[in-house]
């Protein structure tokens, strides 16, 4: 499968910028995807989730406190938005500074759940993260990405294939 | 730059749905965490620390610090109190004004004085290469003993 990692205008703001991953061929990225798979049983979360998106792009920027942080391994930047307490939902996202996130998947987080590695779902999304983020990293030490001017976007080839990931 | 708006319908739906109140909403409590984790920065205390001041479990102040928390209005004060800051009046930006003063004084014969008079300005803030602008003074004819004055 081809991806492409997009910018999400309505998300993003002078304080970060938010983008996510688009399946080609199924012309949908992984934000929409977790939107439509949880926007019928926790309309109220997703909502939620989108509005604090909204203000990390907007008024505060992405701060530490505001994620889950060392969701990947080995300061690989994937973390999750902070789980409200009693929440049911979880979404991955990989972290550049304050002032850029790549968002990933997610999906439910039942509490019984105690560990990722029970969740399948959660496993997938998390571990398909970490592998974007080693990709990412490796083009930008190659210089096939990088930083615009701000810090704040990112620029060259933006585009990979399942071939291109390593597990 | 690929700059490409990749949300979909349900995606844009949703943004639509939330009302600016809504939002502001999540915002305040953003920046009010905002606020406190540059405050504890700044003072250079742990979230242990201020825990400890104010009788709390830690997981409250990382929750506090999540943007997530709906504040009571007593949390904010004691919050305020231990720290010696202000959470609770979050501005979004400072507009900075700058006022010129000048005065302009040009002589004219009676019959040849005009209403307004355009000046070219260049603010010492402007580099050399940068355009003048023209600023449109009225004109308000004064006699000479006062213009002395």
């Amino acid at each position: 499968m081809k991806y492409e990692i997009l910018k999400i205008p309505r998300l993003s703001g002078d304080r970060a910028s938010i983008y996510t991953i688009l399946v080609v061929e199924d012309n949908e990225t992984l934000l929409d995807k977790f939107v439509k798979e949880n926007s019928t049983d926790f309309p109220d979360e997703i909502k939620d989730i989108l509005q604090r998106m909204r203000a990390i792009g907007y008024k505060t920027g992405a701060r530490e406190s505001f994620f889950k942080l060392n969701e990947g391994k080995g300061g690989d930047g994937v973390s999750a938005l902070f789980d409200i307490p009693d929440s049911k939902l979880r979404l991955y996202c990989i972290r550049n500074g304050n002032v850029n996130i790549i968002v990933g998947g997610g999906g439910e987080k039942p509490k019984e759940i105690r560990t990722l590695q029970e969740s399948p779902k959660l496993t997938d999304e998390s571990y398909f993260l970490r592998a974007v983020s080693q990709l990412i990293y490796g083009r930008i030490r190659e210089k096939d990405i990088r930083y615009s001017k701000n810090g704040m976007d990112l620029e060259g080839d933006l585009t990979f294939e399942d071939t291109d990931l390593h597990y | 730059m690929i700059t490409t708006n990749s949300t979909t319908n349900l995606l844009d739906q949703l943004l639509d749905s939330i009302t600016p109140v809504e939002q502001h909403r999540t915002d305040t409590r953003m920046q009010i965490a905002a606020r406190l984790a540059d405050a504890l920065q700044e003072k250079n205390i742990s979230q242990t620390q201020l825990a400890q001041m104010l009788g709390k479990h830690h997981s409250m102040i990382t929750k506090w610090l999540s943007g997530t928390n709906n504040f009571t209005i007593d949390t904010l004060s004691d919050i305020e109190t231990a720290l010696g800051i202000n959470l609770m009046h979050v501005t979004e930006s400072q507009t900075t004004v700058i006022e010129f003063h000048f005065a302009v004084r040009q002589e004219f014969k009676n019959e040849n004085v005009p209403s307004s008079y355009n000046v070219p300005v260049r603010p010492n803030y402007l580099s050399d290469s940068d355009p003048v602008s023209d600023v449109q003074i009225s004109m308000k004819p004064i006699n000479k003993r006062s213009l002395a004055a």
